[in-house]
């Protein structure tokens, strides 16, 4: 087999276990490179080494390409951090919210038909919760996946750290107030803008801060038992 | 090295700690960490020389390693280099290799429970 057929059968073996594209291009490039440092190396202290005996060195094609298959593969958020992690989080929660409000429109709108703060005072309690619960809602469901999507990807918990602090930014700074009709039913209103309800929906900002912090909590007690948990066979053996 | 086998099942983690161990003082690209490891090892560790690049990209997707692309006598090359990520699995690799090491060494010599040295039943 020469190294042309050698290639091949590494391309066909990689393209057989779905080892994705960009690393297989990545792979077969630096083999192609160690190839050629073996022949310039091999042509230099023996005459007598064929292209066989270079590629008997480089290993079977098979078993190169069970070890490219070993690599955990990656998601779209591990290889994209700064748009994952940082720009399309508060997108997201604003989606999110536009989704809560949407479902306002259609489910509580129509149950609220008729009433009004005089006919039912509960209102006044359920729509003074109701706004800041939708924000909570929103950017702790965007926190709690990005802190989820951080912890599955492998990369660093700042990342995740980052997007809850985003979250509380966002949450600090929204502000969703439902109005209920006073006295005169259908006359409520639902509004929806950017400034400064903090302090006073403070938890806004801390819900994602605490989501952010049980995170990074978290994820040093497991490094901390993983190290335990292999160093303590060790100790016994030593 | 030259003969491209592949390691016995125990030595699983050997190459990755190996690569680390070479990228701590330079950065190399994979035939020079194989050649290094070969010279290092007096060719005593010896694996097909292609698997390197699986536990290279292994590494530098633990964030272990980082890579960037140079063009070396018209041929762009991967060097990698051990980030402080590495650096610091390194040293606790090798301190547990080395209490592995330790603790067969104590086992083969007989032991602290009065174990009999192989040497000695031998004769």
């Amino acid at each position: 087999m020469d190294f042309h057929q050698w290639q091949q059968q590494l391309r066909n073996e990689l393209r057989k276990r779905h080892v994705p594209a960009d690393y297989a291009e990545r792979l077969m490039n630096e083999l192609v490179d160690h190839y050629l440092d073996l022949q310039e190396a091999t042509q230099m202290t023996s005459d007598s080494t064929r292209d066989k005996d270079v590629i008997k060195m480089l290993g079977d094609p098979q078993s190169i390409a069970l070890a490219a298959d070993q690599i955990p593969r990656r998601s779209w958020a591990a290889r994209h951090p700064l748009l994952s992690y940082l720009i399309l989080p508060p997108l997201m929660s604003l989606a999110v919210l536009a989704l809560l409000i949407l479902a306002d429109v259609f489910l509580l709108v129509p149950a609220m038909r008729g009433k009004t703060l005089e006919t039912d005072p509960w209102l006044a309690t359920a729509c003074l919760v109701l706004g800041p619960l939708h924000v909570i809602v929103a950017t702790s469901l965007i926190a709690l996946w990005s802190c989820r999507s951080v912890a599955v990807s492998g990369r660093s918990k700042l990342w995740g750290i980052a997007a809850c602090v985003i979250m509380a930014i966002l949450g600090a700074y929204t502000s969703v107030n439902f109005a209920a009709p006073t006295s005169v039913p259908g006359s409520g209103r639902l509004s929806l803008g950017f400034g400064f309800p903090f302090p006073v929906f403070w938890m806004q900002a801390v819900t994602p801060l605490v989501i952010g912090g049980l995170f990074f909590a978290l994820r040093r007690n497991e490094a901390t038992t993983e190290t335990e948990t292999e160093r303590a066979p060790l100790s016994r053996a030593a | 090295m030259a003969k491209g086998t592949s390691n016995p099942d125990f030595l699983n983690g050997v190459p990755e700690l190996m690569v680390l161990r070479v990228l701590r003082d330079e950065s190399l690209h994979g035939y020079a960490i194989v050649q290094q490891i070969a010279q290092r090892t007096g060719g005593k560790i010896e694996f097909g020389e292609g698997s390197i690049y699986p536990v290279l990209y292994r590494l530098e997707q633990d964030g272990l390693l980082t890579s960037r692309k140079e063009e070396v006598r018209g041929r762009q090359r991967i060097l990698y280099r051990l980030s402080s990520k590495g650096l610091k699995q390194l040293e606790s690799r090798t301190a547990r290799w080395q209490e592995v090491v330790c603790a067969i060494q104590t086992f083969f010599e007989g032991g602290e429970n009065g174990f009999s040295p192989v040497a000695t039943t031998a004769s």
